[in-house]
């Protein structure tokens, strides 16, 4: 488990040996496979509609018939999965860990693509700071893999963020049905951001968020009088830190909380995460509840 | 309130450690580039009016728990009569920083701003009125005494009676001699207490030991000293009253500055050390009183008697007995301590049984045996040695025991002796008493008398027991008809007795005067002869009134015959310590004069200051006996009385028992040719002044004593008397005094009178000159040495109960040393507001709890 703390994949500068690493000791951890749940399973026929693709069409069942039939599946065939990432200011913090929450969030993502790429499934990439940046268009091929994780080291965060904005600019980008893995720290309004995702579930797409805090955002470790510097903003005020720890705990279990209960509402994924927590563990325990959900 | 540690108050400067730690850490704040300030934004307004008001409630209490700290360090203590007061002013205090936190709460509401400052108002209140409280209560205080490890001002004062020579009562300590250097006696033990005492307080504690020396109150230079002192204080035979040496401690103790005063009386609590005389009239508690009270420490060191046999002074018949005549000592002997016979069968371990004592009575050697002793040989006294005289074996009763021994017939000379009981009790200082019998040569006396009978009786009553021719009789009486006719023939005589003069003629008159002044001694018995043969005329010599012949006339003042109404007068004496009359005075009893009438007397009108009236007549103003001038003694009534016209004067030899005229008559004699030459047998607290013997009477030849003496004395010079004033016919005398303890003083004596100044213990003190050898005695008054305890609630009645702490042993006297004044001390009160005030600040700056904030900041292990 150590191997995968943050700590030591840090050393490992090549993005695609860290995503190896990760899933490798990820999957070595796993007694049963969790990827049966996105396989291709027949599920019933039933009759054709005006408006149904004619593809879908079951010629065979026509032959016997005489009439149309069309075949539905347990899902689609494909799990059209997009890794959003968030690019902002506020991303780049580190306190005394050894990444900063986009590093983490990177080696995260960078694992999940591999999986993905190894099931087959189309993986594309939407960065996103005040506004969405980059656009990688999903596919399955293996050499997209390299291009998702050159895409992902080349990024550098910095500005401001419009979650909220961002997240409906993704939900009318997207025109299939997506998984879409959302990373971030969720430094904005919540309400825009939630309303964000309820444009996306709305869209019908299945929603992971990664919520992605430095150690030192959840502790609040400082201690005396510090001037306090927003990254995106610039906005800087005193406070004294020790005195001020219980209000700022209260504030972040209450906009986790929010979260937590804005995402169960929208049957969002919500997966808090610090920077300090092993890449497998990370892995781990956001799968398996997923699997038991399903 | 008082500090006793009021050095660690410079602590409360500590206050300023928190100040300067908050002006300092308000400087240069960290600057942290931190994305999440979204959290820190939104409630930032209100969190900063907290922030700071819990700042500054941090920035107090850490100030609260140094001074505190401080404070209590500092040992504050308050008097327990004004525990309430300080109990206000904390409840007071408590309530304003009640109202004051609360006051800060309702200050972080927006709504309740007016509420705070109302609350604020409150507690500013009761915080001031808390301070005025304690300030009027520590103004009005009185000065606490601090305990224990500070400074005190002690004095220690020993009772170091002659009592303290007792033995201590333990196992066997009645067997032992107090002489021994064992450590058992009382004072042993009273300067052990007082080491105890002493080692107890810091060595810069100014420590008095007084003792009943008249040695004046100082305080020592350190312990050392204090300690010395108390190896010198020695028993004392000659004390000064307890009373006053308790007054002058006290005084010395409040002349001091250090607040803590103490003064510890170390006695033995024997009756004999309070006489109500001297404690009745003690100001002790107006002293103790004074502010700040002082409280008095007793430590009763005594027991009560457990076996004592103590001697009376020695009642000696004669002490200047005449040459080779025997005389009677009765002694009194007195047992303490020892069981009532009746009380048998006794438990074990109480008193014994009252004794048999052997009273033995012994006289220095004279003569040959003591031929030039008293001398100092090898650095030694060596006296003449003591020769048993009689011995006796008593009973001893369970009260008082009379003791009757003999004085052995004696030559010439001054005799010392000493009666002593044989065995040890329990206090040997009483067990033996001196005395000094003086038998000097005869005196010659002449009498002179118309009548040969009466003149024959008065010197058979003077020569008594032995007839008037006896050599050695103390008078050498010589009757005459008539007075001498050659002035110088006066001067053989030490003393002429006129029995019922005849009115002299004035060359007589200018002879007897002349007499008179040369030191010769007259005794008139006036009578019928003087003239007037019937009451009331006037006689024709003597001066009528206004027309005296002289003032210096002996016959001076004589008014008139008189005779009182019938049954007629009697003696009554007026001056009962006049030498002529005082032994008639010690009689027990008292003499019955009422039974010897006088019924015809001369009336006299007495001149002062020359005349002093020793006897009246009852029932009027008219003198009996009066002392003219000292040499000239004038009774009015005539002696014997028993034949020719005198007869009927008086029945004063006519009645059946006639022995008080006999003593009157024997005691105007002795005390006219001063046979006594004052008393050589005193008391401790007299001051001896003793006639030396004339060269020409003594008969014991010094000069030759000393000759032969010389060659043996190794320290013959020292043993030599003052050669600078060697001549004895100079008024001025050199002599040698040999105590019975201590040195050999040199003594000077004049116009042969000495005075000595240094009697401080009893017994034998030898006063040597050139030519004479005398001495004295000095023996304790009997009640120095009285072993009867002191009832302790005549403590209460003269110097009052509140006032003093009556301790038995160490330990009771440990427990009384702090309750002088009753004291709170505040330590631990000022630690729970330190602690208290220690907790909360750590409570409000959450040092406790960051451990557990930061487990559950951490949601995903809170989600197993």
């Amino acid at each position: 488990m150590t191997q995968l703390s943050p700590e030591s994949l840090n050393q490992i500068k090549r993005l695609d040996l860290r995503a190896r690493m990760i899933v490798r000791g990820f999957l070595q951890g796993l007694h049963h496979s969790p990827f049966h749940g996105f396989s291709v399973q027949f599920s019933e026929h039933r009759r054709y509609h005006r408006g149904d693709d004619p593809k879908l069409i079951d010629w065979l069942v026509y032959a016997k018939t005489d009439k149309y039939y069309v075949k539905r599946f347990e899902a689609e065939t494909n799990l059209t999965g997009y890794l959003v990432m968030d690019l902002s200011g506020s991303m780049g913090f580190k306190h005394t860990q050894p990444m900063t929450k986009f590093e983490y969030a990177i080696c995260l993502a960078a694992s999940l693509c591999y999986l993905m790429t190894m099931q087959q499934d189309p993986v594309g990439l939407i960065t996103f700071a005040d506004r969405v940046q980059a656009n990688l268009p999903a596919r399955s091929r293996r050499g997209h893999f390299a291009d998702v994780l050159g895409h992902l080291s080349r990024m550098t965060p910095a500005g401001e963020t419009d979650l909220g904005g961002c997240l409906t600019r993704v939900a009318t980008m997207l025109r299939h049905t997506s998984l879409v893995m959302l990373f971030s720290d969720l430094l904005g309004d919540p309400a825009e951001t939630l309303a964000g995702l309820a444009r996306l579930r709305h869209g019908g797409h299945d929603v992971i968020v990664f919520h992605v805090l430095d150690q030192a955002e959840i502790d609040f470790p400082f201690v005396g009088a510090v001037e306090l510097e927003d990254p995106e903003t610039g906005e800087r005020f005193q406070i004294d830190a020790g005195g001020y720890r219980d209000e700022y705990l209260s504030e972040v279990e209450r906009f986790r909380e929010a979260y937590r209960e804005g995402c169960g509402k929208l049957q969002v994924d919500y997966v808090p995460l610090s920077t300090e927590m092993p890449f497998d563990k990370a892995l781990t325990e956001y799968l398996i509840n997923r699997q038991s959900r399903f | 309130m008082t500090f006793l540690n009021a050095s660690l108050l410079l602590g409360l400067l500590a206050a300023a450690i928190p100040v300067v730690v908050h002006l300092m850490s308000r400087r240069e704040p960290r600057r942290i580039v931190f994305p999440a300030t979204r959290f820190v934004k939104q409630r930032l307004e209100s969190s900063r009016s907290r922030l700071r008001i819990r700042r500054w409630w941090l920035l107090a209490l850490r100030i609260l728990a140094l001074v505190a700290l401080a404070i209590a360090l500092a040992r504050p203590t308050i008097a327990s009569s004004l525990t309430p007061d300080w109990i206000a002013a904390g409840l007071l205090a408590v309530l304003g920083v009640a109202l004051l936190a609360t006051a800060g709460w309702a200050g972080f509401r927006e709504q309740q701003r007016g509420l705070a400052r109302v609350l604020a108002a409150a507690a500013a209140l009761s915080l001031i009125a808390a301070l005025l409280t304690a300030g009027a209560s520590a103004a009005r205080g009185p000065e606490i005494v601090p305990t224990e490890d500070a400074p005190a001002a002690i004095a220690i004062v020993l009772d170091n009676s002659i009592r303290t020579t007792r033995l201590a009562t333990g196992d066997g300590a009645t067997e032992l001699r107090s002489d021994e250097p064992d450590g058992s006696r009382v004072i042993d033990q009273m300067r052990e207490h007082a080491r105890w005492v002493i080692g107890r307080y810091p060595s810069d504690s100014r420590i008095a030991i007084l003792d009943r020396s008249p040695r004046p109150a100082a305080f020592s230079l350190d312990l050392a000293a204090a300690n010395r002192q108390l190896d010198r204080s020695e028993p004392q035979a000659l004390t000064r009253p307890l009373a006053e040496r308790i007054e002058a401690a006290i005084r010395l103790v409040r002349s001091s500055d250090l607040s803590r005063k103490r003064v510890l009386v170390i006695s033995d609590l024997t009756a004999a050390s309070f006489p109500p005389s001297e404690w009745e009239n003690a100001n002790l508690a107006a002293l103790l009183d004074q502010d700040p009270p002082l409280r008095l420490q007793i430590l009763d060191v005594g027991s009560p008697p457990v076996g004592n046999l103590r001697l009376g002074l020695p009642e000696i018949a004669d002490v200047t007995p005449a040459r080779q005549t025997p005389t009677a000592i009765s002694i009194r002997l007195d047992a303490e301590g020892f069981a009532e016979p009746e009380d048998a069968p006794l438990p074990a371990g109480s008193a014994p049984a009252p004794p048999t004592a052997i009273v033995e009575m012994r006289i220095h050697a004279t003569g040959e045996a003591a031929a030039g002793l008293p001398v100092i040989r090898d650095s030694e006294i060596v006296l003449p040695p003591l020769l048993g005289a009689d011995r006796t074996t008593v009973e001893v009763g369970p009260g008082a025991t009379r003791v009757l021994l003999s004085v052995p017939p004696l030559d010439i000379g001054t005799h010392h002796g000493s009666i002593r009981i044989l065995g040890g009790d329990e206090l040997s200082i009483d067990d033996e008493r001196f005395f000094t019998l003086q038998v000097r040569p005869a005196t010659s006396v002449l009498v002179v008398a118309s009548d040969r009978e009466s003149a024959e009786w008065i010197g058979s009553a003077l020569t008594a027991p032995r007839p008037p021719d006896d050599p050695l009789a103390e008078y050498r009486i010589e009757i005459s008809e008539w007075l001498p006719t050659q002035r110088e023939d006066y001067r053989v005589h030490d003393a002429i007795l006129l029995i019922d003069p005849a009115v002299p003629s004035p060359a007589t008159v200018a002879d007897l005067r002349a007499y008179l002044d040369e030191g010769g001694k007259l005794i008139s018995l006036l009578g019928p002869s003087l003239g007037g043969g019937t009451s009331g005329e006037v006689i024709p010599v003597a001066a009528p009134v206004g027309e005296s012949t002289g003032s210096d006339d002996w016959l001076d003042g004589l008014v008139r015959r008189w005779r009182p109404a019938a049954p007629g007068s009697f003696f009554e004496i007026d001056r009962p310590n006049h030498p002529a009359v005082a032994s008639l005075t010690d009689i027990a009893g008292g003499v019955p004069w009422s039974a010897f009438r006088i019924s015809q007397y001369w009336q006299l009108r007495p001149s002062p200051p020359r005349d002093t009236v020793v006897i009246r007549y009852a029932g009027s103003d008219h003198p009996a006996l009066v002392d003219r001038g000292g040499n000239h003694l004038l009774l009015t009534t005539p002696m014997p009385a028993l034949v020719g016209p005198a007869r009927g004067w008086n029945e004063l030899f006519t009645a059946s028992d006639a022995w008080p005229a006999f003593l009157l008559i024997r005691q105007m004699v002795q005390s006219l040719v001063d046979r006594d030459q004052g008393s050589h047998n005193l008391l401790i607290t007299d001051l001896p002044r003793i006639r030396l013997d004339t060269p020409d009477s003594a008969e014991v030849d010094i000069n030759a004593a000393i000759d032969s003496s010389q060659e043996r004395s190794t320290v013959g010079q020292a043993a030599r008397p003052d050669p600078t004033v060697g001549n004895p016919t100079d008024s001025e005398l050199s002599l040698q005094m040999f105590p019975p303890r201590g040195a050999v003083a040199p003594l000077r004596g004049r116009d042969s009178w000495v005075t000595v100044g240094n009697v401080d213990w009893p017994g034998t003190y030898w006063i040597r000159g050139e030519r004479s050898l005398t001495g004295f005695s000095v023996n304790l008054p009997p009640s120095q040495t009285e072993l009867r305890r002191l009832d302790p609630a005549r403590l209460d009645e003269w110097i009052g109960p509140e006032r003093y702490d009556l301790s038995s042993d160490r330990e009771s006297l440990r427990r009384t040393e702090g309750s002088d004044q009753p004291t709170r001390a505040l330590y631990g009160w000022w630690l729970l507001v330190m602690s208290g005030a220690f907790a909360i600040e750590q409570v409000i700056a959450n040092r406790f709890y960051r451990g557990s904030h930061s487990g559950r900041a951490t949601p995903v292990r809170g989600a197993k």
